[in-house]
């Protein structure tokens, strides 16, 4: 059967035997299809590349503790004879770092997983007349705008979320007492990782519903990302004003998330375009900007008599 | 009527003709038209907020690239979806069964890519160009600033953003031709081969086809070749430069033209 | 796929009344799915009708037809050319697909000029006989008008126009009748049956079975991407009878008539329908009609009816899908 027909089964049923709501419905059946593809497979695959480096790292750390001791004195931050002497503060900062620097990594799989996922949702749905259908049942717009995003914060979740898990527990297993001082760390990444895969869905659902193509979606969103984070490179470094970190949409992103999992960094990042203590207010400005224009465009788009 | 196939001239141009008012004629126009306007948009605001003096040599040092940059994004925003959507919306079809060969099918809507980029990409070097002078004391063709006469930084910029079009519209047709995901294949390869290994000092930056571009504007951009230098141990001739690229072209296109008469030009709709 | 072309496979000799399209062993599979295996037939002058259920591979036969798909083995010539490496056959070959495919932003006269031209006609003559094809297929009124807002129906006519602008000796027509209403369907009919009496050959596919059997004069039925039988509705008949089919009767004494049968061979098996009706199950249905009647005879058994199978297309199709 094809995925519409169990689709429209489920949601044409009566409403008492209804036992799940449409969204889910719809993000359930679209998921076991959004990840097909030997390519999306790939990516999902690649992702775990980071968190599995780093887990070797943190093994190499543990096992070689003098030298990290050593590394600790020469960058400042004290002298001590072993892991379990370093203060509670000093191994969030740590940790806090490695973690960054992760999510660092898995927002660019995101980056790329994201159009692979959700440049098709509504462009697909258009091309094939599905979108019809999907009208023609009894669901809400808001049904159809949730179950699609759900579909693309499903895979969004499990490529940042689990490394996360993967790292931050190889941390604290390999390196004893630092759980009881950075257990914080758990739901502040969830957090971060939360706010990254809604807003990376909803912009790409946006940018799904403004045409027939995928293919354009892509190359849209890959504007919107990885051209803002150029020209705002470019002007940051040429202007030396952090002003225009607010053009690049991953800066915002970034700047979102080391507020959330407070990141205070021991170590020079080498990221001299990052205005660390900005503040997120004014990046949240812009995400909340864009989700609510990316909300507009899909709900126009779902407003009867507006296909195209 | 010939009872061949039409002439290799005739089937060109009429092929060529019809891409480029297919690929023209589209709202994906408006977004290209703002695209071209960033290097532009850059150097205004740069020039603006910018301490004075620096500006000027900040944007001799990235302009172009910039330039070639979105350049590229074009060529693949267009290039990689030419002979895909066709076969995606099934109206490749009509050609096939008409007596031009796939070859020159294949040619000719590359060529029609080619007549509809060239120029835009040109406006959009010579907009950027004209963002970063403007205004400037000594008149936009000052020398005071990069290269031996400004003139020739424009006319040299001006080259190399013609043959980076016609390299990379080459490039993405043939990703077009082999990979069914052939937008996403064209974006990772201009982040990976262009943005990272061109990036990197040394021998890495060779398997980067922007590198070699970047060599050819060299010598009328001396802050750039200054950078380059630092990042080269054994900079390349202009010439062997312009040799390399010749020869990649010509292996892109004679793949192409393989690919195109070994081809099936049925794509499948994917399983939902 | 291979280059090394024998030359043997790009060109067969044509002399006049040769098939227009000759295939050898034709197969096509994408991946573990087979879409027509083993396919050998020659499609003779005239107007053929393919038939099959969907999914038999007709439109797989087309695609392969028109060089749009490459064979995985085996051959296929239209009028004697190879279709993928011989392209100059499309002088003479109008393709409609099945598919909703059409240039939506031009008018349907600039297409099909535009396609005129690729066939090689100047600018001029190419807009003159595209008016010309256009109206012949009932577009007149709208051939100024965007393909994007055509109704079905229209954007079907204007395929048919693309396909016979340039006065082709073969049409290859996937599905044309989906999307006419009757109307339209008679239309096209009457397109064909002036095309063929002009001199030009048809083969068309089509699930309309009443509409191939009025209009063609061969019939090639497929199904699971194989050919079931091809040639005039008498020829496939012929050959039925020798087929297993089930045959009704009723008569005065069903028991005796049964024993009698069952001794036969070709007979499978007796199933009695009520009192005096019985249902006979048999290999070959000329030797079930040759033997029924002289067995009744030799005992004195009254026949007050029985069923024969039809000899309409769609009792030959059903009797071959099954």
């Amino acid at each position: 059967m094809a995925i519409h027909e169990r689709l429209y089964s489920r949601l044409a049923a009566p409403p008492r035997s209804r036992s799940t709501f449409p969204a889910l419905a719809i993000s359930r059946y679209g998921t076991r299809y959004a990840t097909r593809g030997v390519f999306r497979k790939l990516v999902l695959f690649a992702s775990f590349a980071p968190a599995v480096i780093m887990s070797f790292g943190l093994y190499f750390v543990a096992q070689n503790e003098e030298a990290v001791l050593r590394f600790v004195a020469r960058n400042g931050m004290g002298n001590y004879a072993s892991m379990a002497e370093v203060p509670a503060d000093k191994a969030y900062q740590s940790l806090s770092t490695v973690l960054w620097m992760l999510l660092l990594w898995q927002g660019w799989f995101a980056t790329l997983l994201t159009p692979l996922v959700g440049a098709p949702q509504i462009a697909d749905d258009m091309r094939s007349h599905a979108f019809e259908v999907y009208l023609a049942r009894p669901i809400s717009r808001w049904d159809y705008f949730l179950g699609k995003l759900l579909v693309i914060m499903r895979p969004l979740l499990l490529i940042m979320g689990l490394p996360v898990v993967i790292v931050l527990g190889m941390a604290h297993g390999f390196l004893e007492g630092t759980f009881a001082s950075t257990w914080t760390l758990y739901p502040r990444a969830f957090a971060a990782i939360l706010v990254w895969a809604t807003v990376n869905s909803i912009v790409i659902l946006g940018i799904s519903s403004m045409g027939k193509s995928a293919r354009y979606a892509s190359v849209i969103w890959f504007v919107v990302t990885v051209g803002s984070f150029i020209v705002a490179s470019i002007l940051l470094q040429a202007t030396q004003n952090s002003m225009f970190d607010l053009v690049s949409y991953n800066h915002c992103l970034f700047s979102v998330v080391i507020n959330l999992i407070d990141l205070r960094p021991v170590v020079d990042l080498d990221v001299p375009i990052l205005d660390i203590d900005r503040g997120p207010r004014s990046s949240l400005l812009v995400l909340g900007g864009l989700c609510l224009l990316s909300t507009w465009l899909v709900m126009r788009r779902l407003r009867a008599g507006r296909l195209p | 009527m010939s009872r061949g196939q039409l002439p290799l001239a005739k089937s060109l141009v009429l092929v060529a003709a019809f891409t480029a008012r297919e690929v023209s004629w589209s709202r994906k126009t408006v977004f290209l038209g703002l695209l071209l306007l960033i290097p532009a948009g850059i150097a205004a605001v740069v020039r603006g907020e910018a301490p004075p003096g620096e500006a000027e040599t900040f944007l001799a040092e990235v302009m172009p690239s910039l330039v070639i940059g979105v350049v590229q994004l074009m060529c693949l925003f267009h290039g990689a979806g030419l002979v895909r959507d066709a076969m995606e919306e099934r109206t490749l079809a009509f050609l096939l069964t008409r007596p031009i060969g796939r070859a020159r099918i294949a040619q000719g809507m590359y060529l029609g890519l080619l007549l509809y980029v060239l120029p835009l990409g040109l406006i959009g070097a010579g907009a950027g160009f004209a963002a970063c002078r403007a205004g400037l004391p000594g008149g936009m063709f000052t020398d005071d600033i990069d290269g031996p006469t400004s003139v020739q930084g424009l006319v040299r910029l001006l080259q190399v953003t013609g043959g980076a079009v016609v390299f990379y519209c080459a490039l993405y047709t043939l990703f077009g031709l082999v990979f069914k995901a052939s937008t996403i294949v064209g974006l990772l390869f201009l982040m990976i081969f262009d943005a990272l290994l061109g990036s990197l000092p040394g021998p890495p930056r060779m398997l980067s086809p922007m590198s070699y571009f970047e060599v050819l504007l060299a010598p009328h951009f001396e802050s750039r070749a200054t950078l380059m230098r630092e990042m080269d141990v054994h900079p390349m001739e202009s010439g062997t430069a312009a040799m390399v690229l010749v020869v990649a072209l010509l292996a892109i296109m004679f793949v192409t033209r393989r690919l195109a008469r070994g081809k099936d030009f049925v794509a499948f709709q994917k399983a939902q | 796929m291979s280059e090394a072309i024998a030359v043997e496979d790009l060109e067969v000799p044509t002399e006049p009344g040769s098939p227009v399209i000759q295939a050898r062993e034709l197969a096509r599979w994408y991946g573990q799915v087979v879409g027509l295996t083993d396919l050998t037939v020659d499609i003779p002058t005239g107007i053929t009708g393919l038939l099959g259920p969907n999914g038999a591979g007709k439109s797989t036969f087309m695609r392969l037809l028109t060089g749009q798909l490459h064979p995985s083995s085996g051959s296929v010539w239209l009028l004697g050319r190879n279709p993928v490496f011989q392209p100059e056959v499309f002088h003479e070959v109008g393709f409609c697909s099945e598919d909703d495919a059409l240039y939506d932003d031009m008018s349907a006269l600039e297409m099909v000029t535009f396609l005129a031209r690729c066939a090689g006609f100047d600018a001029k003559e190419a807009r003159e006989r595209s008016a010309q094809a256009l109206e012949r297929c009932g577009m007149a009124h709208a051939m100024d008008r965007r393909c994007g807002g055509f109704s079905k129906g229209m954007r079907q006519r204007t395929r048919i126009a693309a396909a016979l602008v340039h006065d082709p000796k073969l049409l290859l027509l996937d599905e044309p009748m989906t999307g006419l209403d009757p109307v339209g369907r008679r239309d096209v009919v009457d397109i064909l049956e002036k095309f063929a009496a002009g001199g030009g050959s048809v083969l068309f596919s089509s699930h309309i079975l009443h509409e191939v059997e009025a209009v063609a004069t061969h019939v090639a039925i497929m199904n699971k991407g194989m050919l079931l039988a091809e040639g005039t509705l008498g020829q496939i008949q012929e050959e039925l009878e020798d087929y297993a089919f089930t045959l009704q009767v009723r008569c005065s004494d069903t028991r005796a008539l049964a024993k009698a049968l069952v001794e036969h061979e070709h007979v499978v098996s007796v199933a009695f329908d009520g009192d005096d009706g019985a249902s006979i199950a048999s290999s070959s249905s000329r030797a079930l009609t040759e033997e029924l009647p002289r067995l009744a005879l030799a005992l004195g058994i009254e026949v007050f009816e029985f069923s024969c199978p039809g000899e309409d297309l769609e009792t030959l199709f059903q009797r071959l899908m099954r």
